[in-house]
């Protein structure tokens, strides 16, 4: 694994317009003068990884049902036997992105899991995809997304063959990303149309989500995260609901920061996971992290009693937990997070997010990648252009 | 290869194929709704369409079964019937004019909207310090 500094396509701004991808320049998102290389040994290692994390969150999901431990997570109790009827009737679930400490040596690390709503979605799926295929084409990448989020499309039954897709309003970035999956669940064969999630309506009478023109919702992709559904005006009607939502209300327990403590309960000692505790005082050096936040925010990192690095925000009343402090690897001063993303049960890709703080936040980076076959022997410590 | 063989896109990139849910037709956005102690007296007004469903009161307490949204059309001089977002006159077993209606009320209704998005609004900052407000994706 490494960080190479290369040369930007000279019409790489046009050719990210051209895919849709608006917002890469918003504080240098999206950057491709350097990128990350690995050998076809480390991209193996990553996707064995990946599965066997997801493997293990299925059964972190199962027992934290069984052993009735979702209070602890915090997740209210009006929504207990909704997610448990949602798990054991296995509802569709399209994807997720685990977070991970990777160095291109030891054995990475499970950062956290973006169940619920993960997006970098088109810059994994497609941008990096064309940067690939333009700079070296002769070499591969681990992104096998669009073919993967097609086909899991394809295996979804929906009742009127239409999905609704909801986003928030003005924000550009969702609004790529759920256009983005709309283009693959279309392709995929199904009718498509997008609203902003303020303008859903709740019609009583048909105990179902609405769009604008009070068409009954059978199946509703939302980019908005459960745990503020739950605790919005329209959350307790989602329980009863003959809407089906995706993600589904099962991904709320994994999207918590609570199912690290409880992976490692499950499973100590594992080379992929970090001890993480509910209880403070356990580890002298560690990331304090609200059990729900997003990229990154009021995330704390404390070394041997010292705060080395914190980002502000809003969240963390509902509580925290404890994950052992691992620093993520230093490239030239830069700090990688790899993305690794799940397609219904199986691996599909990678993307990583660079920092030059310790904390990944929405600040960061999206620096493209690929891999070479190592006995092959080319290019592996750059190549020209 | 670890690599999708191709990544056709056939929205993104091509605005005049994006599809929107946008209000599109002249249903009002208030109509009326019958609501009844009893599923069996519901279908009885309303036939066997798909409402009738059991719902908790808008006013709290006992479950309630509600027909459907409707509205008297002036014009047509007949009841118009609010389905899957396309108004329709009443047909035959449903509102049976001059019978007892069975309902124990009736409500002036719009379906209820802005029930989520508050959590995203009340925050602060946005994604890449230009998104407009807060992201719902992570």
């Amino acid at each position: 694994m490494r960080r190479l500094r290369i040369s930007p396509r000279p019409d790489y701004a046009a050719r990210l317009e051209a895919i849709g991808l608006s917002f890469h320049a918003w504080d240098d998102y999206w950057c491709e003068e350097v990128c990350y290389r690995f050998t076809s040994e480390q991209i193996d290692l990553l996707e064995a990884r990946t599965a066997e994390l997801h493997r293990m969150c299925i059964e972190a999901v199962k027992h934290v049902i069984l052993a009735k431990r979702l209070g602890q997570l915090g997740i209210p109790a009006a929504y207990w036997q909704a997610i448990e009827t949602s798990f054991m009737r296995n509802e569709f679930s399209l994807y997720g992105r685990f977070d991970l400490a990777y160095d291109g040596v030891s054995e990475p690390k499970l950062l956290e899991y973006n169940a619920d709503t993960p997006t970098s979605l088109l810059e994994s799926a497609v941008a990096q995809w064309y940067w690939m295929k333009e700079k070296f084409p002769e070499h591969d990448q681990f992104n096998s997304l669009h073919e993967r989020l097609v086909e899991r499309w394809q295996s979804l039954h929906s009742p009127d063959n239409r999905i609704h897709f909801a986003s928030l309003a003005d924000n550009e970035e969702d609004w790529v990303c759920v256009h983005y999956l709309m283009d693959t669940a279309k392709q995929a064969g199904f009718d498509v149309c997008h609203i902003a999630i303020e303008k859903l309506g709740w019609d009583r009478g048909r105990n179902s989500f609405v769009d604008e023109n009070n068409v009954p919702i059978s199946t509703l992709f939302k980019l908005y995260p459960w745990e503020w559904m739950m605790r919005e005006e329209f959350g307790p009607m989602t329980v009863a609901s003959v809407t089906r939502f995706i993600e589904p209300m099962w991904k709320s327990v994994l999207s918590c920061k609570g199912i690290l403590p409880i992976l490692w309960e499950l499973y100590p000692g594992h080379p992929n996971l970090l001890p993480a505790y509910f209880e403070p005082g356990l580890l002298s050096s560690y990331a304090k992290k609200p059990l729900f936040s997003r990229e990154g925010a009021n995330i704390v990192l404390v070394e041997n009693g010292k705060v080395i690095a914190d980002d502000e925000g809003p969240y963390g009343s509902e509580g925290y937990i404890y994950q052992a402090l691992h620093k993520l690897p230093d490239f030239d001063g830069n700090y990688p997070v790899i993305g690794s993303w799940i397609v219904g049960d199986q691996p599909a890709g990678i993307c990583l997010r660079e920092d030059a703080l310790l904390v990944t936040t929405n600040m960061s980076n999206f620096i493209p990648h690929d891999f070479v076959r190592t006995d092959e022997g080319r290019c592996w410590a750059a190549c020209p252009g | 290869m670890k690599h999708s063989k191709q990544v056709p896109l056939i929205l993104l990139g091509a605005v005049t194929a994006l599809t929107g849910c946008g209000k599109a037709n002249n249903v009002p956005a208030t109509a009326r709704q019958d609501t009844y102690a009893n599923v069996d007296d519901c279908r009885k007004d309303w036939g066997n369409g798909n409402w009738c469903n059991s719902s908790t009161s808008s006013h709290g307490g006992s479950a309630v079964y509600a027909g459907p949204r409707y509205y008297w059309d002036r014009d047509a001089g007949r009841a118009m019937v609010i389905e899957n977002g396309e108004a329709r006159p009443a047909a035959n077993g449903e509102a049976s004019r001059g019978g007892p209606s069975h309902a124990t009320g009736t409500e002036s209704v719009a379906v209820t909207r802005g029930g989520f998005g508050a959590t995203a609004h009340g925050g602060e900052g946005g994604a890449h310090g230009g998104g407009g407000g807060e992201s719902g994706g992570g």
